[in-house]
């Protein structure tokens, strides 16, 4: 067994001194819009906090665990946040839940064995309620320690008996686990070995475990309180460990959180509490941010579009500023395979050559977009975009116009699929973000190979309604993702049951690379193996035709410190322990 | 007088159920499954099997015939259960007693301010006819009925951020609670929900007192040596009161649908944002019950004026 210790106070500043002396002798500097300014105590650190390279591949644990030490809390203490919520949430019970409007409230209320690191390298993995763990030389058991001394808001000890009881919740059968369900992939069971450890089992050694399990919806719920029936679910104050306690909530007005004066970790939370005001209207949105009403939004997604974030960091840029979350929306052509003419491959590969991505980059980016390819360019596992510019499809003449040949080859293509004049179709779209405004250059993208489109654009929920109903031919959505890994990537996309895949489009090929590279226990190995599966998607087949990497803001006031954007939208490192106020 | 308030009520109880009627069969058509609304979360996420969607919708209640539906939902508003909310899970009625007096005061104040407006201004324009104060007053009338409401409150919203570094504060405070922060929270909102009806109300008052004016009484009363302003108030504005009147309390009808928007615009936590909120979330039996009960109101209120007419103009209950 391999014994990986995180805390402890000598590691700690050991740790902070190594730290602010690699980076006092030149540590690149983040970009602008990574993090805010931190605190005087940790001044070099706080203006130049670590950051991994975006290209970092996933740790695979089981061949070389990375010890990570908790960060230190150096900010001030005090203070009251008011933060932007887009929508008002309807239930926060953490493992049902699907939607960063409700995760973005349980996560304050509860821990989980780890999280993803919410100061300086966001992407890495470290424990929340786990001081530490052991991972079995075979991978397949990870053992959790969790300190002694921690208590549920209503003085109960929390335990390993908690642990046990929330891992299985997460991956209860016939429950609806949208996100926490990704556990199923990998999780067989656990057991309290004693009060303050768990052993958990899994199916295989598997590199996306621990990147899993970090996700703000695995949290520990208080066993006790769930037994009793009590609805952990309500809008209300619960029964929590997290760093926050819920004072109040008015319905569709604001929630008022209070700092838990009883949180198990020694000075944290710095802020004294967070108010969330719900607030639907983008306008009214902004009008907080500008008189500072609004001193930071609760998620990466406040309503405004990336055009309204540079209009808002133009106007208000002398007291905050838009992050933005480069590349964290996937908007796709989806194609609804189960009706002709679209359950014809070739004709999905002629519409997959027809796009000009680079057009839908430059109208639709605002210079913050990138091409979409099937996976992201940007990480460790997604083709480089230098080499997706020379595949069919993403190619482009030297002037940057779409090359001729792709249209050429998609003509082709339709003509053996039996439409050699083309055909007229229909993109159906909701009526919200720039989708419809996409469909309009799809419609004369398409037009180049004889294909007639017309826009039917939808309400949003119903346009949703419309996709679940398999009611479209082609459709315009776009999707985030709880975490960076393939496994997340490939599943949420390219497998039959995908959130996004909704007509269950399915190459069997696809499905046993997806398992081979899910087991993969060498970070080389995996790759390789997703590299096909980019093959396959690139140069085969494809349901989902990639149109851009689109951008998220979150406005921050400066006052705001030791902020750093979050790795993914709406799934990691947001329980706000750290932020503090410089008043 | 009670023939013609018997039959005024006769027409009201048909028209309330026609009324619940269209308000369920809309709900029922426009796409969007609330089982599946609850389900797949925000962003249409699948995470569910069918056994679930059945399960759920047995539990709504969306799984039986329409007929059944409809007939249970008026059975039990009858008896004053508004039902559950769909997507909240919790009593209707629960969160609309929270919300009905925050839009009744908007609404209030909103009349308020506008009737207060109005009745002068349209006095003001008829009796200064085609002068520089009746130009202003037609033209500020005419601006509040082509402006929509919408966009005239994003514009108060940006002008007092622009000019003045401001927005009314966050955070609905009662009235009864902290008066002033409510105050100044209501007063911008009820401004642009009432300058529409400030300027119809100023146009039909406008038209009612020329209308007026020109009646051989006037020429009479002035010719007795009575003062401009006992002929204006006392004999011209009561006479030209009953058709003002009337408009006013259709525009009330409007105020409340304007209240929709507003309180989304001015975070007023009302029925209005309710009602935005719930049809987003195909929350039926909220919106339902937020449409029947505005609707029910309107109608009440018109009711109440119809006999407030008749009652000052004998010729209606005569008629």
């Amino acid at each position: 067994m391999r014994h990986l210790r995180f805390v402890g106070p000598v590691y700690r500043y050991a740790f902070v001194f190594l730290a602010l002396s690699i980076i006092a002798c030149g540590t690149t500097a983040p970009e602008e819009d990574t993090a805010t300014s931190s605190s005087p105590a940790a001044q070099p650190a706080a203006t130049t906090p670590p950051q991994a390279p975006m290209t970092e591949p996933t740790s695979v644990p089981q061949a070389q665990p990375e010890a990570t030490p908790e960060p230190v809390a150096v900010g001030k203490s005090g203070g009251v946040v008011p933060m932007q919520k887009h929508a008002a949430p309807r239930r926060i019970d953490p493992h049902p839940s699907g939607s960063g409007i409700d995760m973005s409230e349980a996560t304050l209320l509860y821990n989980g064995l780890v999280k993803y690191n919410d100061i300086g390298d966001v992407k890495q993995i470290i424990g929340d309620l786990a001081t530490h763990w052991d991972v079995s030389d075979d991978g397949l058991t990870y053992t959790f320690f969790i300190p002694e001394g921690v208590q549920w808001t209503d003085g109960t000890p929390l335990t390993a008996a908690d642990v046990v009881f929330s891992l299985d919740r997460m991956v209860q059968e016939g429950e609806s686990r949208p996100r926490a369900g990704a556990l199923r992939t990998y999780y067989t069971s656990s057991e309290a070995i004693d009060p303050h450890s768990i052993a958990v089992n899994l199916k295989f050694p598997a590199a996306a475990f621990l990147p899993a399990l970090g996700i703000d919806y695995m949290k520990v719920v208080p066993k006790h309180v769930v037994e009793a029936g009590t609805e952990i679910g309500d809008v209300a104050p619960q029964v929590g460990s997290g760093p926050y306690e819920m004072v109040e909530y008015r319905k569709g007005d604001l929630i008022e959180y209070k700092r838990n004066e009883n949180y198990f970790k020694d000075g944290l939370p710095l802020l004294d509490g967070i108010i969330k005001y719900v607030i639907t209207d983008k306008g009214r949105t902004k009008a907080g941010f500008e008189t500072k009403q609004l001193l930071m939004a609760t998620v990466g997604f406040t309503g405004m579009n990336v055009q309204d974030y540079l209009n808002l960091q133009e106007s208000a840029g002398d007291h905050l500023t838009v992050h933005f979350m480069n590349d964290f929306l996937a908007i796709g052509l989806m194609l609804n395979t189960t009706i002709p003419p679209y359950d014809n491959p070739k004709v999905r590969r002629a519409l997959f050559l027809a796009v000009d991505r680079q057009a839908q980059v430059d109208a639709f980016g605002f210079g913050k977009g990138s091409i979409h390819g099937p996976l992201p360019s940007w990480l460790w596992f997604g083709m480089p975009e230098e080499e997706l510019l020379e595949v069919p499809g993403f190619r482009q003449t030297a002037d940057g116009k779409k090359d001729p040949q792709d249209l050429e080859m998609a003509k082709q293509l339709l003509a053996e699929a039996g439409y050699p004049d083309g055909f007229d179709a229909t993109i159906t779209v909701r009526q919200t973000g720039i989708y419809a405004d996409q469909a309009a250059l799809l419609k004369d993208q398409f037009r180049e190979i004889g294909i007639d489109i017309t826009t039917r654009p939808m309400e949003s929920t119903a346009g949703i309604a419309a996709f679940l109903a398999l009611d479209f031919e082609m459709g315009i959505q776009g999707t985030g993702f709880a975490f960076h890994d393939p496994d997340q990537i490939l599943a949420g996309l390219y497998l039959p049951r995908g959130a996004r895949n909704y007509p269950g489009w399915e190459h069997p090929k696809i499905t046993e690379l997806y398992d081979q590279q899910a087991r993969a226990t060498d970070q080389t190995q995996r790759g390789e193996i997703i590299s096909e599966i980019e093959q396959i998607l690139l140069y085969d087949d494809n349901h989902w035709v990639g149109l851009l990497w689109d951008n998220f803001g979150w406005p921050v006031s400066k006052q705001i410190q030791d902020f750093y954007v979050p790795s993914t939208v709406a799934s990691t490192g947001m329980m706000w322990e750290r932020i503090w106020l410089d008043q | 007088m009670g023939r013609y308030l018997a039959k005024r009520v006769s027409l009201f109880i048909p028209t309330i159920l026609l009324v619940s009627l269209l308000v369920f069969l809309i709900m029922n058509i426009i796409p969007g499954d609330p089982a599946m609304m609850i389900l797949m979360g925000e962003q249409g996420e699948r995470d569910f099997t069918q056994e679930q969607i059945d399960a759920l919708r047995h539990k709504l209640g969306t799984d039986r015939p329409l007929p059944v539906q409809y007939g249970s939902w008026v059975w039990n508003m009858a008896q004053g259960d508004f039902g559950t909310s769909m997507f909240y899970d919790e009593p209707v009625w629960d969160e609309l007693k929270e919300r009905f007096p925050t839009t009744l005061e908007l609404v209030f104040l909103a009349f308020i301010i506008s009737f207060g407006l109005a009745l002068p201004l349209g006095v003001l324009s008829a009796v200064k006819q085609d002068t520089p104060i009746d130009y202003i007053g037609r033209l500020l009338s005419i601006s509040g009925i082509a402006l929509p409401t919408f966009w005239l409150g994003i514009m108060v919203v940006m002008f007092l951020v622009w000019f003045f570094d401001w927005a009314p504060p966050l955070g609905y405070a009662k009235l009864w609670e902290d008066p002033l922060k409510n105050l100044s929270q209501m007063i911008f909102p009820a401004m642009v929900l009432g300058f529409y009806n400030m300027a119809f109300i100023a146009r039909v008052t406008r038209s009612a007192m020329l209308d007026v004016m020109r009646e051989d009484f006037i020429r009479t009363a002035r010719s007795k040596g009575l003062w401009e302003v006992t002929v204006i108030s006392r004999h011209a504005l009561k006479n030209a009161f009953a058709p003002v009147l009337t408009v006013s309390g259709w525009q009330i009808g409007r105020l409340i649908g304007g209240t929709v928007i507003i309180e989304s615009i001015f975070l007023v936590p009302g029925v209005g944002r309710t009602l935005i909120d719930a049809i987003f979330h195909r929350d039926f039996t909220m919106v339902q019950a937020v449409v029947f009960l505005v609707a029910f109101g309107v109608l009440l209120l018109n009711l109440i004026i119809d006999m407030v007419y008749a009652w000052l103009d004998p010729r209606i209950r005569y008629s």
